[in-house]
């Protein structure tokens, strides 16, 4: 990975710079996934969602001014399409979050390699609650707090991301925290 | 302080956002109110788990399949602006010219007559619920069997605001179509869930 800045990658890709469009797909393919995979709770629909994303920043790419963080824009855009997304499946009443679940799907990635395996089993039973708990968050609190929590953005991100006041932010994710605990003590 | 402040007040105890005088209140209640401790605990707890659950990762196939998207995108694209550039540039001025009055004369004629190409019949609109009180979206079955599902392109204008729920549910309302010009009229019967 370059040093450059996400705002310096598509400003150069603005320039033509196809590399610098390739470096931002691997900045933030994951980071999306992961997003957009909170509203829609489904690995192979939100995967085209992000890959609809980068085709958006490709042929769209020029349209990005730099009054606004990268990040933002980017989130924007899929947040956006995974709403549009969700709206034609609920329009069509066949979406269920039931059937779309995908608990069966492993993670790719393990953060923690602990040798003790009663400590991993622990985590991986604590992780599999609350994966399983966040879907069933209302929508407004799920995203805020995969926005905050999982994807670690600041309170201004969110706030232009989802449009909400800084304050409104805050105050939802205590709410949203509050709400998870509340469903994983439940189980 | 009672627990439920106490409960709304830890996110910003955590980000340090709470005044001097709040601050000590919440700290005084941690360490005297076991319960609120325990919430405390969980919500440090819960925070840290957050940071560190495994994450999804995009399939090993990805940049393949978003290099094949925008090659088909650029393609599609490409063959669109050939299509309207064969056309409108590279075809005889005389053709242009006749296409141009033609599609001006059958307009003009249409719009003079008033008829139903501008204006189409409503048939039967149905709403779907959305989660959002104030959107809605919905489907107007048009007259000739065409079944057409509009969504924020066509734009509901009602005429009477006030008195749009106390007409025993009727809505009336404009139907801004073709030419952004308010061109039919049309009273419908909406349903609302809670109502029934």
């Amino acid at each position: 990975m370059s040093e450059f800045t996400d705002e310096q990658l598509i400003l150069n890709f603005q320039k033509g710079d196809i590399k610098s469009f390739n470096e931002i797909v691997e900045r933030f393919k994951d980071r999306l996934l992961n997003f957009v995979n909170g509203y829609m709770n489904d690995y192979e629909v939100s995967e085209n969602l992000v890959q609809d994303t980068f085709v958006k920043v490709y042929t769209h790419g020029n349209s990005y001014k730099e009054i606004s963080k990268f990040s933002t824009w980017i989130y924007t855009i899929a947040g956006n399409l995974a709403k549009t997304e969700l709206r034609k499946l609920k329009r069509r009443k066949t979406f269920s979050f039931s059937q779309l679940s995908n608990e069966d799907r492993e993670f790719s990635v393990d953060r923690h390699s602990s040798s003790d395996s009663k400590n991993d089993n622990e985590r991986t039973y604590k992780y599999q609650q609350i994966k399983k708990a966040i879907p069933q968050l209302s929508e407004d609190f799920r995203n805020i707090i995969i926005l905050r929590d999982i994807q670690e953005l600041s309170y201004d991100e969110i706030s232009n991301i989802t449009g909400l006041a800084i304050g409104t932010v805050k105050s939802r994710i205590n709410r949203a925290r509050l709400k998870l605990i509340e469903m994983i003590n439940e189980k | 302080m009672d627990f439920k402040k106490f409960e709304e007040s830890i996110t910003a105890y955590i980000d340090g956002e709470l005044s001097k005088e709040d601050k000590i209140f919440f700290e005084q209640k941690l360490e005297s109110d076991k319960k609120c401790m325990a919430k405390f605990n969980q919500m440090i707890k819960l925070i840290d788990d957050l940071k560190q659950m495994p994450q999804l990762n995009t399939s090993s196939n990805f940049s393949r399949n978003l290099q094949t998207k925008i090659n088909s995108n650029s393609k599609s694209n490409y063959r669109i602006s050939k299509q309207i550039k064969s056309i409108f540039f590279e075809s005889k001025p005389v053709f242009n010219f006749s296409l141009s009055f033609a599609a001006i004369a059958i307009f003009t004629f249409l719009y003079l007559n008033n008829l139903d190409v501008f204006s189409p019949n409503i048939k039967s609109v149905e709403f779907s619920e959305t989660e959002d009180q104030n959107s809605e979206y919905f489907e107007i079955e048009l007259a000739g069997g065409t079944d057409e599902e509009f969504d924020e392109e066509f734009e509901l204008v009602d005429s009477n605001e006030d008195s749009l729920l106390e007409k025993n549910n009727d809505l009336k309302f404009n139907f801004k179509g073709l030419f952004d010009s308010v061109v039919n009229q049309a009273n419908i019967k909406k349903s609302f869930k809670d109502q029934e």
